[in-house]
């Protein structure tokens, strides 16, 4: 059953998917600006309880069709002439980095309490200029040992043109876009320019925005909340609360972006990021091991504490909104963050016996851009004027029927006989991809989420990539002439939000046939030419081998069921919220909704467990992210044999497949506060598969289960834990 | 297949029926099936022969919450397959394995491929493209028949 109606489909037929699409807009509209509630519409029949759309013509895409017996589906994102591959891919756009000194006011360790005025529409008054939750919980943790070194700043605000593009690369390394042009916001050049109502990127711009960080430089990111303070202001969906989460930075929770600690319209959040090596109280801890290390600016390397293999690469931030990060992400709250090191310092051609000389640039010190290129995919839909779209069959997912490569519709790269790296993030709502080479020749996958793997895997069809994980991989195009052109393919089939369909063969992906309009090309390659310089990178065959946890006991074993069926046991307006999305803990009575005022874990501080997740049905698959620490995933399915080698380093985000088990271990250590497990395909965790866990007993100031933060614009205020499960403490 | 693909069509080779291979696996509900592999691929440098077993592990994944139709989860894992060299008696390796999702069928035709190397050498890894053709036993997801032919892209 296609999602979107096939581009020959009758005109009839596409005006009543119109009109059906309409009818849902008005739903998502209403629901995202508070005027209505889930709850409300089970009431009126629109939802059913099992959460799915009613099956009333106009309202739910699946019903039959008044011209026949065939779904309504969505009608075809149109292209306005549009050809693929005729515009070119534009690498991120680098956010400066600046002294602390350039913030004003300066960054404080707790949040910052001065007074401002706040619009009638948001209830008038006063309220504070920091959104972040006040007092000593929600200090930053370890602010004075870390103190950050380098300001990024950067706003979220509705669609405008970019005049300050910054690629870090040459106009020859980016497909000859010209940086100083301005920029205008859509998808490509023959699509109609977003308006600011429909899209709220960082800036408010494309191309997406890229930090580059590195280990013993903390970094004070403040975000700037300049969206509309008028809820009703979102063009449709979207929230304008934010909470933006450093995926999966391994910071204290102040600086998470915890789905509760949302800021308004006119505040500031400062986070926190000190990129610290995991393990840092106790592992070289003097920081003696050249291996656990930071480039220092001049080909040498600065030694931090930590435990050198727990060193990460590519990580990325977004929106964590309570209910709403789906529609939120989808709207453009979505960057990356590439983490140097001293083992993968961005550069290829310092020797110093530890730098692993990956594909990069030789130019600077850390951080060559030059041959090492972020990626970001995702499924976009828009309406008839062009305009951005995001609608709700049911809860089960939501695809898009364009593909984007940093944001732009099928674009073409123009790359030189050499090894690149490509740090390929699937930034989708619940698309899962699983790419290839259009010519089936082999690719070197090097990391798995934000990790280097232990070994490089050679693979010519890359596993699946849930929602939310990060492949990094190596093509060595040298091996192809001068003006070869070599696709990007997807091979991953979907027919709804729920789950890969059918995974195709190559010659299936490019046949045309599929009816899901995101299988196939997405991205050409065109070689155009010899590098100026040697190719000097490598791929050794040893990156990072992953932490030794053998001499750590097991504190606790926990389990996690991810199904349908949820229950809400707690009514907290604010902290609850209802689906029927859920998760079972430890064998509980009920699969739970979502409350971030409910403690479902809370692991003692310096312990390890073994958590196991278990998919509780085979109709869909889950990508669950369990938020700060990293983990060894120990067995697939309860059979060690059954991880592939790609699976087998440190990892955030966790495939059950359908029907799947995945068990896996990890530690939690160096900071506190609470966090959260759940769902990437955010339609799962918005509807409301989502919990938090807390380290709560790290020492003082922290208390035994933490007080739950209820953000308002005149300033947050906190409850009791509404809830903690039996086996959670 | 592309243009730009360097369909080598040299080594098409094999086999095979399999009644009575299939074993149950170590999980009551994945199904183990050993194909053999024997087959001679002209790589860039040298031919290389392959022998050994590939290995399907095939379940049925049942959504008994909605009722939408059975998916079969399908491993090909070729690291029962070795290969060497016929010039210079290097042994070559394949990697994987490969992981598929695909709606349960009676008959279906599972085309994967597997980079193909000499030693560690990564970046010098070609292409093979495996092709099962299957018959399926749709209630427990044996594969109850499958014939294997390969192609060097």
């Amino acid at each position: 059953m296609p999602f979107f109606l096939d581009r020959k489909a009758s005109p009839n037929r596409v005006r009543e998917a119109e009109d059906a699409r309409r009818n849902r807009q008005e739903i998502v509209k209403a629901l995202s600006q508070g005027r209505v509630s889930r709850r409300d519409l089970i009431k009126w029949g629109v939802f059913t309880a099992g959460g799915m759309l009613a099956w009333k013509h106009g309202l739910n895409p699946f019903v039959g069709s008044a011209y026949a017996e065939i779904p309504t589906g969505l009608p075809a994102s149109p292209l306005f002439g549009v050809l693929p591959f005729t515009t070119p891919m534009p690498r991120f756009d680098v956010l400066a980095r600046n002294p602390l000194a350039s913030l004003t006011p300066a960054p404080t360790a707790q949040a910052n309490q001065a007074q401002r005025d706040v619009p009638a529409v948001l209830g008038g008054g006063t309220g504070p200029i920091e959104g972040r939750p006040p007092g000593p919980i929600w200090a930053h943790q370890g602010f004075d040992v870390f103190p950050p070194k380098v300001a990024v700043q950067a706003t979220q605000e509705g669609a405008t043109t970019n005049g300050v593009y910054n690629p870090m690369v040459p106009s020859s390394l980016n497909s000859g876009i010209d940086p100083t042009q301005p920029i205008p916001l859509r998808f490509h050049p023959g699509l109609p320019t977003q308006s600011p109502l429909a899209v709220w990127t960082f800036n408010g711009t494309i191309p997406p925005k890229l930090v580059m960080g590195r280990y013993g430089e903390p970094i004070l990111f403040r975000h700037h909340n300049r969206l509309p303070e008028d809820e009703s202001q979102n063009g449709g969906f979207g929230r304008h609360t934010i909470s933006t989460h450093e995926h999966n930075g391994h910071h204290g929770a102040e600086n998470d972006g915890f789905t509760g600690a949302y800021f308004y319209p006119g505040q500031f959040y400062d986070y926190h990021w000190p990129i610290v090596l995991a393990g840092f109280r106790t592992i070289n801890p003097d920081a003696t091991d050249r291996r656990a290390g930071s480039p220092d600016g001049s080909g040498g390397i600065v030694k931090v504490a930590g435990n050198w293999r727990e060193t990460m690469s590519t990580h990325w931030f977004h929106d964590h909104m309570f209910s709403f990060t789906s529609q939120n992400v989808y709207k453009g709250n979505a960057a990356m963050f590439n983490i140097y090191s001293a083992l993968d310092r961005g550069n290829e051609a310092i020797d110093d016996g530890v730098n692993l000389r990956l594909p990069s640039g030789t130019a600077n010190d850390w951080g060559n851009l030059d041959y090492d290129v972020n990626l970001m995919l995702a499924d976009k839909a828009w309406d008839a004027n062009g305009q951005l779209a995001f609608d709700i069959f049911d809860f089960d997912g939501f695809i898009g029927d364009r593909m984007t490569v940093n944001l732009i519709y099928k674009p073409y790269f123009e790359v030189e006989r050499r090894k690149y790296r490509f740090r390929i993030l699937n930034a989708s709502v619940s698309r899962f991809f699983k790419l290839a080479l259009s010519d089936g020749s082999p690719m070197i996958q090097i990391a798995n989420d934000g990790n280097l793997l232990p070994s490089p895997v050679v693979l010519t069809e890359l596993d699946e990539q849930g929602i939310a994980e990060r492949y990094d991989i190596v093509i060595d195009f040298s091996r192809y002439p001068v003006n070869t052109r070599v696709h990007f393919v997807n091979l991953a089939e979907h027919e709804d939000g729920k789950r890969v369909a059918k995974d195709l063969s190559l010659a299936e992906a490019l046949s045309g046939t599929s009816s899901d309009p995101c299988v196939g090309r997405f991205l050409e390659f065109r070689v155009v030419r010899d590098p100026a310089k040697p190719d000097v990178s490598r791929v050794p065959d040893v990156l990072i081998p992953n932490p030794d946890l053998s001499a750590v006991p097991v504190a606790r074993h926990r389990t996690f069921e991810f199904g349908r069926g949820a229950t809400q046991t707690t009514n907290d307006p604010v902290s609850a919220f209802f689906g029927p999305w859920g998760i079972r803990t430890d064998s509980g009575a009920n699969t739970l909704a979502a409350d971030f005022g409910r403690v479902s874990a809370a692991p003692r501080a310096g312990t390890r467990e073994i958590w196991t997740l278990v998919n509780g049905g085979g109709g869909w698959d889950h990508p669950i992210h369990i938020h700060f620490e990293e983990g060894q995933v120990l067995a697939r399915d309860g059979l060690a044999s059954n991880v592939p080698p790609w699976e087998r380093g440190r990892k955030d985000v966790y495939r059950l497949r359908p029907g799947g088990s995945i068990t896996i271990t990890l530690q939690f250590r160096d900071w506190g506060g609470m966090f959260m497990e759940h769902c990437h395909n955010t339609v799962h965790e918005d509807n409301a598969m989502l919990l938090r866990w807390e380290i709560d007993d790290g020492g003082a100031p922290f208390l035994r289960p933490l007080p739950t933060p209820i953000p308002t614009p005149q300033g947050v205020t906190f409850r009791d834990a509404d809830d903690v499960l039996p086996t959670a403490l | 297949m592309t243009s730009n693909r360097f369909c080598n069509r040299c080594a098409a080779v094999l086999l095979a029926v399999l009644a009575g291979m299939a074993s149950l696996a170590s999980s009551a509900d994945v199904v183990s099936t050993m194909v053999p592999f024997v087959t001679i691929l002209k790589g860039s440098t040298e031919t290389v022969s392959f022998t050994g077993t590939a290995r399907l592990d095939t379940q049925v994944i049942l959504d008994n919450v909605l009722g939408n139709a059975p998916v079969m989860e399908i491993v090909v894992d070729m690291s029962g397959v070795t290969g060497v060299g016929t010039s210079t008696g290097s042994t070559y390796s394949i990697s994987g394995p490969a992981i598929l999702h695909r709606p349960l069928s009676a008959n279906d035709l599972i085309r994967v491929t597997f980079p193909f190397y000499r030693g560690s050498d990564l970046f010098g890894a070609e292409t093979v493209e495996a092709t099962f053709n299957c018959k399926f036993d749709t209630a427990t997801g044996a594969v109850t028949a499958v014939k294997l032919t390969t192609l060097k892209m």
